[in-house]
């Protein structure tokens, strides 16, 4: 019997069949994904800004796989070199091209007190600039400290799966104040990189009052306060639109000899398709 | 209703599901007692606005948090010789990768299939999952 022929309840009816039969289908497959929901969030706007960097032409690469596994680092514990990360790369000139790493949850020297240590989400910080420091814990005591200095910090991103409400948005400041304390966008030419500016990164949709409040803290600072980035992520961080975030120019960044694009490492225009 | 979605799922995220379910189902509720949605009223219409709410959190909450792990990992797998993304003691194979990636396509091709429109699930407050159910109940109404 074709749809056409259906009462609207029955309609219905064979919805819910539909929706029942993909759950029990697939029951074995939600029990095990369960657990990790909560991580794929944050996967989703680390691979936003990996994505915003390929958009801005660079290049990017994975660096240290282990046993040919990226090593997704989940929480604040554990040492970087245990973990994968990205690098890109871009020429900016014929003589010199520019590096930065992408960490998810590294730690980060506060700016404005040194002694201080904060691990947001994502940072973006300049290639090979991670900090081992062994004596940063009381004598005697074998583990290592390791951080990048404020200095060598490009930008980062904070990422919260809820709806937006006032205390959130406050409490994001604290973080931007303590490891942003400059505003960067001075007059800069253009072969200057840009970064993202510092950002906080929401899942759920605005209302009146937190749209109001998101306007007011983003005219105080280099900073965004994105909303809604389940739904609209990929436009969000899609280069064309991307007059809807601030950016920051790149600072104390080194520069290196260009890099020799061989073709085997540039991404194909499928492979270069974004994922969402 | 929220059980159907969340039964198989760990108890943190059937608590979580729960809790967003019935906090929206009460705003649902008040919306509907005290605005007009031309086609639905509370009596005849709310095991399908319930139905509907809880598919709705299930996408959010579930689906498109699969759907974003998909993305990543297509993303390492694309530009590097990863074979697995590891995750706490859980590994994201390439296998597993393509796994989720055929369920969002198949979550959607039953919404497609059954013409159910995405502003069902991709609401910004009561009012406007409301007439979204409106919308798709006139529209099944009148195509039937």
């Amino acid at each position: 019997m074709g749809a056409f022929e259906l009462s609207a309840d029955e309609a219905i009816r064979i919805l819910k069949d539909d929706v029942e039969a993909f759950l029990s289908d697939n029951r074995a497959f939600f029990a095990n994904q369960g657990k990790k929901l909560n991580s794929y969030f944050e996967m989703a706007c680390y691979n936003h800004i990996v994505n915003y960097y390929k958009k801005q032409d660079y290049l990017v690469q994975v660096e240290n796989l282990i046993s040919k596994q990226f090593r997704y680092k989940l929480s604040t514990s554990g040492y970087p070199e245990n973990f994968s990360f990205f690098r890109v790369i871009k020429n900016t000139t014929q003589v010199e091209s520019v590096e930065f790493e992408i960490h998810h949850n590294l730690c980060i020297q506060s700016g404005v007190d040194r002694t201080i240590f904060l691990t947001p989400d994502i940072a973006v910080v300049n290639a090979s600039s991670i900090v081992h420091d062994s004596e940063h814990y009381l004598c005697g005591f074998k583990k290592k400290f390791c951080y990048a200095k404020n200095e060598d910090v490009q930008t980062f991103c904070e990422v919260k799966q809820y709806n937006p409400f006032p205390e959130l948005l406050y409490s994001f400041m604290g973080l931007y104040s303590e490891l942003y304390p400059h505003n960067s966008n001075e007059a800069e030419t253009d072969k200057v990189p840009k970064h993202i500016a510092p950002s906080l990164i929401i899942s759920g949709k605005g209302n009146l009052h937190t749209d109001k409040i998101k306007m007011s803290l983003e005219s105080r600072g280099d900073l965004n306060i994105l909303f809604d980035v389940f739904q609209q992520g990929k436009f969000i961080f899609n280069i064309s639109v991307s007059s809807q975030m601030k950016q920051v120019y790149a600072r104390n960044y080194s520069t290196r000899t260009p890099l020799i694009l061989d073709s085997a490492n540039v991404p194909s225009d499928e492979k270069d398709e974004l994922p969402f | 209703m929220i059980e159907l979605f969340a039964k198989n799922l760990p108890r943190e995220i059937l608590f979580q599901l729960t809790s967003e379910f019935n906090n929206k189902m009460k705003e649902t509720r008040y919306l509907l007692g005290k605005y007009n949605y031309s086609q639905l009223t509370v009596d005849k219409d709310l095991n399908l606005i319930e139905f509907l709410l809880a598919l709705s959190i299930f996408y959010r909450r579930v689906v498109a948090n699969i759907d974003a792990a998909a993305g990543f990992s297509k993303n390492v797998f694309n530009i590097s010789s990863a074979e697995a993304i590891k995750i706490g003691g859980y590994n994201l194979t390439i296998k597993e990768k393509d796994r989720m990636t055929a369920m969002v396509y198949k979550f959607h091709a039953i919404l497609s299939n059954n013409r159910v429109p995405k502003r069902i699930l991709e609401y910004e407050d009561g009012h406007q999952f409301l007439r979204a159910v409106s919308e798709y109940k006139r529209k099944i109404e009148n195509i039937n």
